[in-house]
């Protein structure tokens, strides 16, 4: 198990290295400048220009400027943004916060709202609310957010009035304390529910899909021809068992939840990564960008790892040997 | 939109100064009290603290209210005092004095005087910052007293009032930069001091900026507490919580919702011109393009007024080679060439094109970046242009490829364009002059060169209209740039808001937010 | 003779499969029928899905005027027939769903094949680059890519396509592994037929099902990527796409809701369609997992 660990371990930081590496080239040889971005449409000064260029070390090559930057993040350092004129690490962490609300609160409501429905429905397997529940969650899985999104505001915002359009806080309340927290989640409200319904489908499959599988399994016959309870037998054995698809795909869901949220914060003007992530796109943050795919590298790396481990331990048959 | 109404709207551009009245509290008169939180769109985040180091949409809006200039471009596009009382010119036009309010503040307590003037126009024209040309004219500046500046110009040029109205021109604090870098000083926010009517207070990238009331200010008296500039980058979510009273004043609003609040009670809607034009231009460099007859050719086969009525929003139909605004200027014999397919496809056959199989004289692309309005602009061309034969392909870019691969490589056949022209009629050299700035076209043509220069040395409006005459009739022939729309605004305003810039044009800044004040509940 | 036998045998029990699974018959009767508009789009669209008409923002089934034909879904901010722009833009959406997940398919299923087939040294190396690419995020890199490098159509799909493919190549490799120790894979090799040749003739012929499956499935995120994409505004503006339809309909929201509502209908309905059709195929490859038996 530790040399198994010690393996991935070592192979997926040479991975991000090699993902941050393809991504750190890809957007220096994409056309458009920051400095030059920076400089304006009208009256390019070209004196700017070049004091600008060599401060920020675009004046080297591709190769160099990668190592420069591989130097500076093993001390810690992941560069300065031009466009925030801040810490790349200090820019991200600013937003990264609202992104984790609104996508972590989402996503524990549709994990558990999933998984309580796709159990319920797998024990009155066939029965009128499976039957409509399995529908349901194929039209909910093949609904564009963002499509979704503009339909909620359209009918909660717009109509019903019942519901801010966007933002994550009332600009001309100023409060503190609860009424700030009570701000927050009507504010929150609508992109929570966007998120909950086109994500809960894949929960309740995977949960209504695994607990079928284990009730057919050989040793829940057995127990049933012991004539141990329902009852029993379901929450002794088909849970637990039952419930480890779940917690792996949580785990990969949870690594992409930084980069899955660009649509949602887009329709509902949340000030979190995704638009930081779109307006260091379009002005060329090439530090900003790199540190927001080196993070969201790490983050799928490391998660990718945890659930191995978690794996495991909730599960006695699998053993890693290398 | 006619024209007599757009004449309506112009006012006396240039030369003439209204003086500011000492106690004129529209927003008073009008039922405003003082107090409050004002919350603006913006559409991001600005660059830095500085408004003249570079070019920055962002800030601009703020830095009205942050700083002032000697002199100012009202929202009505007229002149007005700002930190200047009074200026004159000398005899022969080649000096200009300025007496400035006396007892002016920097926000951190330090006295305002000429050495801070003096400082940032020499900074400007010597480091070459964003809006330098704004001094070519100028030789050099001096400072008599505390209350003077004297600048003494190369030419006698009357373009100079309007040019330090404009942009980038901002006093700055001497003592906040001469002891450190320009571009390190510029991003902190202890460097936003200024004179102006409101004082950085808080910012958060990507969520807002607020000011705060200069208790000290030095003019009058500002009604609001406080001005909360909220980022919405998107227009349409800007729109949509602007109606739902999350936001309460905006600075434009998306096309598509131009005219729905029109006939609303609870808004009032104030219409303005810009001498902003949206405008196709060609690389007369390209093979196809550098002839005039397939230049002519597009400006025939575009349909003006269909673009103006499905994306004209709030500005006009554009007819003329410049701003219809410019009333003394305008030559009504040059006009655009109204709609004529058949025309069109007569003057390529003309320059030699035949039709091919697929039935068109000739293929293009056009590179344009997304400015809220082009794409749709563009699909609008891309069918008026297939119909007489020429078939376009669109190629939408980021706006830094755009500039890379349009100004900077001059890699184009096609493209649009959109952009200030005033606020004096020498506002066009920067399109048309050649090796002018915003000259995509590489549009070269002597006899515009000459009546430009000419018209920058004469006072007398006659005259310098003939000269300006000339102008249009090498444009109407060569056609460097197909005009397509004159881009205004029409704007929302919610009635319990009163005094903004709209509302006393010949006052405020175009956002500066003096005057503005939320009526008695 | 008996080569036609065997393929009607087969035929025969693709029919009894799709009779009895509910997914794959409702998913395959929704992809007939858009195929079927978007092959008659030339001929049943009312309007040149380019025409700018005068009727702008008209609500479903405005007239048109001089007695062209009506408006059934209305049209856009600027005069377009929003029924025709809906029928071209089925083309798009196939096609790049199609050509993206093709694109998925192959590079996925030889890279796959290679690695379990060959295994050994081949494999490891194989193994660690796709962990690479699953640890990539990769809507993220199609963002960046597009936004910086251009919307051009052609660009979204290769993109799509060169980014999607290593789910193909996880399973093609669990398949070439079992399939490789196969009686018939070790007579073959036993007759002296190259691995080459093994591999191509045998070996990815016999385990491309579920390869089959999941190319369905991405048929749907292709399409919604490419949807997803023009919402940002990235979208190829020389072509009419159900995406772009939505991003025109957005500031239009509240004063014609039906520009951005039938696109978006339209999409959920071609996502669910291939959605069911790979659901179903894999029910067939898993019944243990088929619910309604």
């Amino acid at each position: 198990m530790k040399r198994y660990l010690l393996k991935r371990i070592l192979t997926g930081l040479l991975m991000v290295v090699i993902s941050v590496a393809i991504n750190f080239t890809l957007i220096r040889l994409a056309p458009g400048n920051p400095v030059r971005i920076m400089a304006g449409i009208d009256t390019p000064n070209p004196e700017q220009i070049a004091q600008l260029t060599a401060k920020y070390g675009l004046d080297k090559s591709i190769p160099e400027q990668f190592l420069i930057y591989l130097r500076g993040i093993l001390h810690g350092d992941f560069g300065y943004s031009y466009v925030t004129h801040k810490d790349v690490l200090t820019a991200i962490g600013e937003k990264v916060w609202p992104t984790l609300l609104v996508s972590l609160t989402g996503m524990a409501i549709a994990v558990v709202l999933g998984t309580l429905i796709g159990v319920r429905c797998a024990r009155k397997e066939g029965g009128l609310l499976d039957r409509f529940m399995c529908a349901i969650s194929y039209v909910c899985d093949s609904t564009p957010s963002f499509w979704l999104g503009l339909m909620l505001v359209l009918v909660f915002a717009s109509q019903l009035k019942w519901l801010p359009t966007s933002g994550m806080v009332n600009m001309r309340g100023g409060f503190t304390g609860l009424a700030h927290v009570w701000d927050v989640i009507v504010h929150l409200t609508l992109p929570v529910i966007t998120l909950v319904i086109v994500d809960y489908p894949y929960y309740f499959r995977i949960a209504r899909s695994s607990v079928l599988q284990v009730m057919s399994e050989d040793y829940i016959t057995t127990l049933r021809a012991t004539g141990m309870s329902e009852k029993r037998i379901f929450n002794k054995y088909v849970l637990r068992n039952a419930l480890i698809p779940t917690v792996t795909v949580v785990g990969g869901s949870l690594a992409f939840l930084i980069s899955g949220a660009v649509f949602i914060e887009t329709v509902f003007a949340w000030p979190g990564m995704g638009t930081l992530l779109f307006s260091s796109i379009s002005k060329r943050d090439y530090p900003l960008l790199s540190g927001i795919y080196l993070i969201i590298a790490l983050s799928v790396a490391v998660m990718m790892i945890v659930v191995d481990v978690v794996y495991s331990l909730i599960d006695p048959r699998i053993k890693y040997t290398d | 939109m006619k024209l007599s109404r757009l004449l309506a709207l112009a006012l006396v551009l240039c030369l003439v100064t209204v003086p500011a009245l000492a106690d004129a509290f529209e927003a008073k008169k009008d039922g405003g009290v003082p107090g409050g939180t004002i919350i603006i769109q913006n559409g991001g985040d600005p660059l830095s603290w500085n408004p003249d180091y570079k070019g920055d949409d962002n800030l601009w809006p703020m830095a009205q209210n942050i700083y002032n200039r000697l002199i100012k471009l009202t929202a009505g596009d007229g002149i007005d005092l700002d930190l200047a009382e009074s200026y004159e010119f000398s005899e022969d036009g080649k000096d200009l004095t300025f007496h400035l309010h006396q007892g002016v503040k920097w926000h951190d307590g330090v006295p305002f005087t000429a050495q801070d003037v003096k400082w940032t126009y020499d900074t400007i024209a010597n480091d070459n910052w964003a809006y330098a040309s704004a001094l070519s004219s100028v030789e050099s500046i001096e400072c008599p007293d505390d209350n003077t500046v004297v600048m003494h110009l190369k030419v006698a040029d009357v373009t100079i009032i309007a040019k330090l109205a404009w942009y980038g021109t901002f006093i700055l604090p001497q003592h906040i930069y001469e002891n450190g870098d320009v571009a390190e000083l510029s991003i902190l926010e202890s460097s936003a001091v200024g004179t102006g009517p409101y004082k950085l207070e808080s910012f958060e990238t990507g969520v807002q900026t607020t000011l705060a009331k200069n208790e000290e200010f030095w003019g009058d008296e500002p009604l609001l507490d406080k001005l909360i500039y909220v980022v919405i980058g998107d227009e349409d979510t800007a729109y949509q919580s602007f109606l739902n009273g999350e936001a309460d004043y905006l600075y434009s609003v998306p096309s598509a919702n131009t005219f729905d609040l029109d006939d609303d009670p609870d808004y009032r809607v104030v219409v303005n011109l810009y001498q902003n034009r949206t405008y196709i231009t060609f690389n007369f460099n390209d093979p196809d393009f550098g002839k005039v007859e397939v230049r002519q050719a597009v400006a025939k086969a575009v349909d003006r007024q269909g673009i103006f009525d499905r994306v004209g929003g709030g500005g006009a139909l554009a007819e003329y080679f410049i701003s219809p605004l410019q009333v003394n200027y305008v030559d009504p014999q040059y006009k655009m060439p109204d709609r004529d397919v058949e025309g069109a496809m007569a003057l390529l056959e003309q320059a030699g094109y035949t039709k091919d199989a697929d039935g068109f004289y000739l293929h293009t692309t056009m590179d344009i970046f997304e400015d809220g309005t082009f794409s749709d602009i563009a699909q609008i061309v891309k069918a008026n242009l297939a119909e007489a034969g020429i078939d376009l392909t669109l190629n939408i870019m980021e706006i830094g490829a755009w500039m890379e691969k349009v100004i900077d490589n001059a890699n184009f056949t096609m493209s649009m364009l959109a952009g200030y022209q005033g606020p004096d009629i020498s506002g066009i050299a920067n399109r048309v002059q050649t090796g002018a700035g915003t000259n995509l076209a590489l549009y070269s043509n002597p006899e515009v060169d000459a009546a430009l220069e000419a018209s920058n040395a004469e006072t007398d409006i006659a005259k310098r209209a003939e000269y300006i005459s000339i102008v249009q009739k090498c444009m109407s022939e060569d056609m460097p740039m197909v005009f397509l729309m004159e881009n205004g605004g029409h704007y929302p305003i919610r009635q319990d808001i009163v005094g903004t810039p709209y509302d006393v044009p010949e006052l405020a800044a175009s956002s500066e937010m003096t005057y503005t004040a939320f009526t008695a509940k | 003779m008996k080569k036609k036998n065997v393929i009607a045998a087969k035929l025969g029990r693709a029919w009894k499969v799709i009779r009895t699974n509910a997914q794959l018959r409702t998913g395959l009767i929704l992809v007939l029928i858009l195929v079927a508009l978007a092959l008659l789009a030339p001929v049943i669209s009312p309007y040149d899905p380019y025409k700018l008409t005068n009727e702008l923002q008209a609500p479903p089934g405005t007239a048109g005027a001089n007695g062209a034909p009506a408006h059934w879904l209305g049209t856009d901010k600027l005069g377009h027939d929003i029924l025709s722009q809906m029928l071209w833009g089925a083309r798009t959406s196939l096609r790049i769903g199609l050509t993206a997940a093709l694109i998925a398919a192959v590079v996925g299923t030889l890279i796959g094949g290679v690695a379990g087939y060959f295994g050994g040294r081949v494999d490891k190396v194989i193994v660690e680059f796709v962990n690479i690419f699953v640890m990539t995020p990769s809507f993220f890199l199609i963002l960046i890519i597009v936004a910086i490098f251009g919307s051009n159509m052609t660009y979204v799909m290769i993109v799509i396509g060169l980014t999607s493919w290593p789910g193909n190549a996880r399973l093609m490799r669990a398949q070439a592994i079992s399939l490789r120790s196969r009686t018939f894979i070790k007579s073959c090799q036993a007759m002296g037929e190259s691995k080459l040749s093994i591999m191509f003739r045998h070996i990815i012929p016999n385990g491309i099902f579920p390869i089959v499956a999941n190319t369905t499935m991405m048929i749907s995120g292709g399409i919604l990527t490419e949807a997803g994409l023009s919402f940002l505004g990235l979208g190829d503006p020389n072509i009419i796409s159900w995406g772009q339809m939505i991003n025109a309909g957005k500031p239009l929201l509240t004063k014609a809701p039906w520009v951005a509502l039938v696109p978006g209908v339209a999409v959920v309905i071609t996502v669910l369609a291939f959605f069911l059709i790979g659901d179903g195929l894999n029910r067939v490859i898993a019944p243990k997992m088929n619910a309604n038996k």
